[in-house]
């Protein structure tokens, strides 16, 4: 079913929207600045694309495709980082009451150095399904590939995180 | 060791964030995109006659034949050579294409905006002003300042009570900005203080009717059953005090040469207060009540629109306008 989407509904898509997409874009770059650069450009392609008088069967999963690819040739800016950089870089508070130990930043700091060293294509996915929370049919709907296919590769790209993460097991 | 990483996915989701600030800009640009984008804009020439259109061509035509004196007249203030033709032919054409009473608000408020800048740029100046130059420019300030009031008071006749709302504040905050340069611009210059006081008595004057009026056009807003009218101007006022209160922290953030410790006192307060109001508007727009959201957008607006005056008049007149608002502010709570 198509749904018109006019200028408040738009802006309604963004409210919900515009931090999980610019969470995905820093999965794509591990740049803040940039991945905002890259979430506005998603919100602002997409709504081209709609003036285009395009159907819109899903809001969601279009948005992801949109930034899908946005971000398809952007590169991962950095692969190491330090916990004081991956602060910097995400424009966490370190003073934040509400931060979590200090061990738990630590380990934070290893799955996105990890996640970094990973091929896009399993970042993205792990990304999508894990800090989006993308269902496995929207993830195949935004990247345009089968639910089973997304289904098998999302579980291998697990499987390969777990073991750079505990390379001794 | 185990890692649990759905578990720090989750802190991810948690720790990532954009802040209200950021989100905020984000929207503003993709506001201005779409509407850039996808909304017509008529041109100002289509509601002419056809008459009316060649009319219009052979004035530009004089007016590009002359460009180069009516460009320079721009900027003159009163009692330069081409003062008369910035009142006589600049001005008028300004007028001219502003067909709608919404347009025409908005020209008649920046005309009084410019009278004003013009009345205290030359008294700043330190120069003797001719009480007959100074007579053209303050008829000139009256005659706009009624003609703005009008072109409200025709709106909100019209039922286009969102945008009266919107024309009121954008007055409100050129004239109150406006007192304050003068008083402090008459302060710095006492040779021209007995003129500018004048102009400031009827400036205050004009002020309170402004001032009067709002409640009733709030209320009018409050009640308006014109959904599209208030949606369309509760958009607008999002942009511009978004847009305005995105400059205000940046110049808190890097504060120009010209802006001193107290001047930052007063914009950081001024800032905070504003903010207070504009988490209000925007919970009232995300609750669906967009009347009682573009009242409090524009109350925030007009704070804002203040203080920026204050500030370009601060760094253009080079002179301390910023905390001596500050200060008339803390003796008005603290009598």
């Amino acid at each position: 079913m198509r749904k018109d989407i006019d200028e408040a509904a738009f802006i309604a898509a963004y409210d919900a929207y515009a931090e999980p997409l610019f969470r995905y874009c820093y999965f794509r770059v591990y740049d803040r600045e940039r991945a905002r650069e890259l979430m506005q450009e998603t919100f602002t392609k997409a709504w081209d694309h709609l003036q285009k008088g395009r159907v819109i069967e899903n809001m969601r999963p279009f948005l992801y495709a949109v930034a899908h690819n946005v971000c398809v040739n952007e590169t991962v800016r950095a692969k190491a980082f330090s916990l004081d950089e991956m602060n910097e870089r995400a424009g966490f508070d370190p003073e934040d009451a509400e931060a979590p130990s200090p061990e738990r930043n630590a380990e934070f700091s290893l799955l996105m150095d990890r996640l970094a060293d990973m091929r896009d294509g399993d970042r993205e996915l792990l990304t999508l399904r894990y800090v989006n929370g993308l269902a496995v049919s929207e993830i195949a709907e935004a990247l345009g590939e089968a639910p089973n296919t997304v289904s098998v590769r999302l579980r291998r790209a697990l499987d390969r995180l777990r073991e750079k993460m505990n390379p001794e097991t | 060791m185990k890692h649990p990483i759905e578990t720090l996915f989750e802190y991810a989701n948690e720790r990532l964030r954009l802040s209200a600030e950021e989100k905020a800009a984000h929207r503003t640009t993709l506001l201005r995109h779409m509407r850039g984008a996808c909304v017509p804009v008529p041109s100002p020439y289509g509601r002419f006659s056809l008459g009316a259109r060649y009319a219009l061509a052979v004035l530009a035509f004089i007016m590009l034949g002359a460009g180069g004196t009516a460009f320079a007249a721009e900027g003159a203030l009163p009692g330069d050579l081409l003062y008369p033709v910035k009142l006589g032919v600049v001005e008028p054409v300004q007028l001219a294409l502003a067909v709608t009473p919404d347009a025409k608000a908005d020209v008649e408020t920046s005309l009084v905006s410019e009278r004003l800048d013009e009345i205290a740029q030359v008294t700043a100046l330190g120069r003797g002003i001719d009480a007959e130059d100074f007579a053209v420019a303050t008829d000139s300030l009256a005659a706009h300042v009624d003609a703005a009031q009008s072109a409200i008071k025709t709106l909100s006749m019209q039922g286009d009570v969102g945008s009266a709302l919107q024309a009121n504040s954008d007055l409100s905050a050129t004239l109150d900005s406006s007192t304050d340069i003068l008083n402090a611009v008459s302060d710095a210059n006492p040779e021209n203080a007995s003129a500018v006081d004048d102009v400031v008595s009827d400036v205050e004057d004009a002020l309170q009717e402004a001032d009067d009026a709002a409640p009733s056009i709030a209320s009018a807003v409050a009640s308006s059953t014109d959904n599209a009218d208030v949606d369309r101007s509760l958009q607008e006022s999002e942009v511009s005090t978004e847009e305005l209160y995105t400059r205000l922290k940046d110049v808190v953030a890097a504060p120009p040469s010209f802006i001193d410790a107290n001047d930052l006192s007063t914009l950081i307060s001024g800032l905070a207060e504003a903010s207070t109001t504009l988490a209000s508007a925007r919970e009232s727009a995300e609750e669906g009540a967009s009347g009682d959201a573009l009242v409090k957008y524009e109350e925030a607006n007009q704070a804002l629109a203040t203080l920026e005056a204050l500030v370009d008049a601060d760094a253009h007149l080079n002179i301390d306008v910023v905390s001596v608002e500050g200060e008339s502010s803390a003796q008005e709570q603290n009598p």
